[in-house]
């Protein structure tokens, strides 16, 4: 290596040295779950005696971690198509509505973001005890999904800005009604805002916490429930085998996600003639 | 219509209607858009309406659209009021929109059958007019394109397919050439002149290029501040505008303002003879603007033939322009404080007059065109 480097070049390395170091701080603790997972012993250890796959059959195959998965599934998926639906309406009215009460909106469709989540999480708890019991999940769905609200509306309102206005009015003037020009013109002009709206929800109510373990019960117990519970009463390796099996449905579905889109692209440059 | 040449095309447009706005206004937070505006088009006709920015033409287009609301005033189509009902298929209408607007997301065979899947028409119905629409603007290799794809030009011919497939009683188009290059403009102009021939389509077409409209229709209605000025063929407008607006905002003008006295405007202290019969219903002592097309004047040496005393005038040439087909003069004489625009056939024959020297200018009286001043100067 020279020793006559030029200032910007010696500036150069110094910031890519940097951001590998931010790079490696932000991946190394999630990489270091990958050999605790394959642990063989109870006790948690980074560099275990033996590897074996035991914690992976222990949580594959026990019905607790599988049961907390499914629920977790469900309530996200529930809570998710209440913030995309509830959220697009929002949007659409914040974007179009002449309205004064406007302003309002925008406001209240925000407000979980700006309230505490713990004070949503009890309010919602309240909720359902004035609820039949076998609503609770639902409870959970929707405290969940009104926490994806504000991020949600607010994508699918960016969307939505982003239509040209005279495309809607073509739309109407060519003689769609309005459940026609909302099939075919603005759904799937904003169609990428929604998905994106709908992923972030769905990772927000994935991941909650809060009111799961508020609105908790016998039989009901989420995936982070489970994780807290089982960090609190007994650290296992199991908790790296969930963290390694979720960081990979990660992986996968970013995956599926470029793969997805390249093929769209493809498909749009080949078009036949 | 010629019923022949549409029925070779296959596509018709039978129930192109007339459409009859009566005192349309509309004020928007205070300002007057349109302040009664009043306007006939008879089926099968082709007018534009043209005008300076903010002259209300587009407002008055989508008046008749449904996309604004007259505050008073009567819009029918084909005989039936369509004053209150919302844009959309009730109104029946086809818009090209100056950007287009088309469906990015749709191929250009989907953008053109939109307007027919709304109504539920069967599918093979559908493909079989979306092919004859593609051929008809000669699209038919494009189908499978997105909009982003296609050029300008292109993209434009998918809007006034989409806005034909369905056979709308008016073809409303609002400065539909406004964002494309001079001579993809010009050939575009004549196809919509063919298209428009051959389907007996009525359109009402907003531009606020003089030219795009004395080409393109049957009637051109001038507008200014949210009221139509002057409404008739160009020819009418070009030769005979009633205004000074109209004078100068449809091609160049030399304009001479002066009294009217016994068959003579009297000019800067000079007399110009004026044709039999331009007086007629003119005041004599009143002061009236002579309009001359630049076209209408010839300018020749100084001292080349002598005309009858009050068809010409002598100046001297200030500035010489080739520009192609013709030569332009600028000429500064004692009958205006402007000089006078000379525009005359470039051939090799005629001798050029260079800046400096002096020149005559004549012109045949025929060609002057009195206008009311309404009291104030030029």
């Amino acid at each position: 290596m020279s020793d006559r480097m030029t200032p910007a070049a010696r500036g150069d390395r110094v910031l890519a040295g940097y951001a590998w170091l931010v790079l490696a701080l932000l991946v190394l603790p999630l990489i270091a779950l990958i050999p605790i997972s394959l642990g063989d012993s109870p006790t948690v250890s980074v560099l275990p005696d033996k590897l074996s796959l035991r914690w992976y059959r222990e949580v594959l195959g026990g019905a607790e971690w599988r049961s907390a998965f499914w629920w977790s599934l469900a309530t996200a998926s529930v809570a998710t198509l209440i913030s995309t639906s509830i959220g697009y309406l929002g949007a659409y009215a914040i974007v179009h509505s002449q309205s004064r009460l406007k302003g309002m909106l925008e406001v209240l469709m925000l407000m979980p973001m700006m309230v505490p989540t713990v004070i949503v999480a009890f309010s919602t708890y309240v909720l359902a005890t004035w609820m039949p019991a076998n609503a609770t999940w639902l409870m959970i769905s929707v405290g969940q999904g009104l926490l994806g609200l504000p991020v949600a509306t607010l994508i699918i309102a960016a969307s939505l800005r982003g239509i040209d206005g005279t495309v809607i009015r073509a739309a109407v003037s060519l003689g769609g009604d309005r459940r026609q020009v909302f099939a075919f013109v603005t759904l799937p002009m904003a169609i990428h805002g929604i998905v994106s709206a709908a992923a972030l929800s769905f990772l927000i109510a994935f991941d909650e916490l809060l009111i799961a373990v508020f609105l908790t019960r016998p039989g009901i117990e989420t995936l982070p429930v489970r994780i807290y519970d089982s960090v609190t009463y007994e650290l296992t390796p199991a908790i790296a085998v969930v963290s390694v099996f979720l960081m990979a449905l990660v992986c996968l579905a970013m995956l599926a996600g470029e793969v997805i889109r390249r093929l769209a692209a493809n498909a749009a440059v080949n078009a036949p003639q | 219509m010629d019923m022949s040449v549409a029925d070779t095309e296959a596509v018709r447009v039978t129930k192109s209607a007339s459409v009859h706005l009566e005192a349309i206004s509309k004020s928007i937070g205070g300002t007057r858009i349109l302040a009664g505006v009043d306007l006939d088009v008879k089926a099968g006709e082709f007018v534009t309406l043209l005008g300076p920015s903010g002259s209300g033409k587009t407002s008055t287009l989508m008046a008749i659209a449904g996309f604004v609301t007259p505050d008073a005033g009567r819009i029918t189509v084909g005989g039936r009021d369509v004053t209150a009902l919302p844009p959309g298929r009730e109104r029946d209408m086809g818009i090209v929109f100056q950007n287009y607007a088309l469906f990015p997301h749709m191929t250009v065979a989907q953008n053109v059958a939109y307007p027919l899947k709304v109504r539920r028409l069967p599918r093979a119905e559908i493909n079989k007019r979306v092919g004859e629409v593609l051929k008809l603007v000669q699209l038919d290799a494009l189908a499978h394109r997105k909009p982003s794809h296609l050029s300008g030009g292109q993209q434009q011919r998918v809007a006034l397919a989409r806005a034909l497939v369905f056979e709308p009683s008016v073809l409303l188009m609002d400065e539909p050439m406004g964002a494309l290059d001079v001579r993809l403009k010009e050939e575009l102009q004549w196809e919509i002149r063919r298209l428009q021939r051959e389907l007996g389509a009525t359109v009402i077409y907003v531009t606020h290029d003089q030219n795009e409209a004395m080409l393109l229709s049957d009637r051109v209605a001038l507008m200014r501040d949210g009221l139509i000025e002057q409404y008739g063929p160009a020819q009418d407008l070009y030769r005979r505008p009633k205004t000074l607006f109209a004078a100068q905002f449809l091609g160049d003008s030399n304009l001479l303002t002066g009294q009217l006295q016994d068959g003579t405007l009297r000019v800067s202290g000079r007399l110009l003879a004026l044709a039999p019969g331009a007086e007629d219903g003119l005041q004599t002592g009143q002061t009236y603007a002579a309009l001359l097309r630049p076209e209408a004047l010839t300018a020749t040496p100084a001292d080349a033939v002598a005309h009858p005393d009050g068809r010409h005038v002598d100046g001297v040439v200030t500035d010489m322009a080739f520009v192609g087909q013709s030569i332009r003069y600028e000429v500064k004489t004692g009958l205006s404080e402007a000089p006078l625009l000379v525009q005359q056939v470039a051939r090799a024959a005629h001798a050029q007059l260079a800046p400096g020297t002096s020149a005559r200018i004549s012109w045949d009286p025929a060609d002057i065109h009195l206008i009311p001043t309404g009291g104030s100067d030029v």
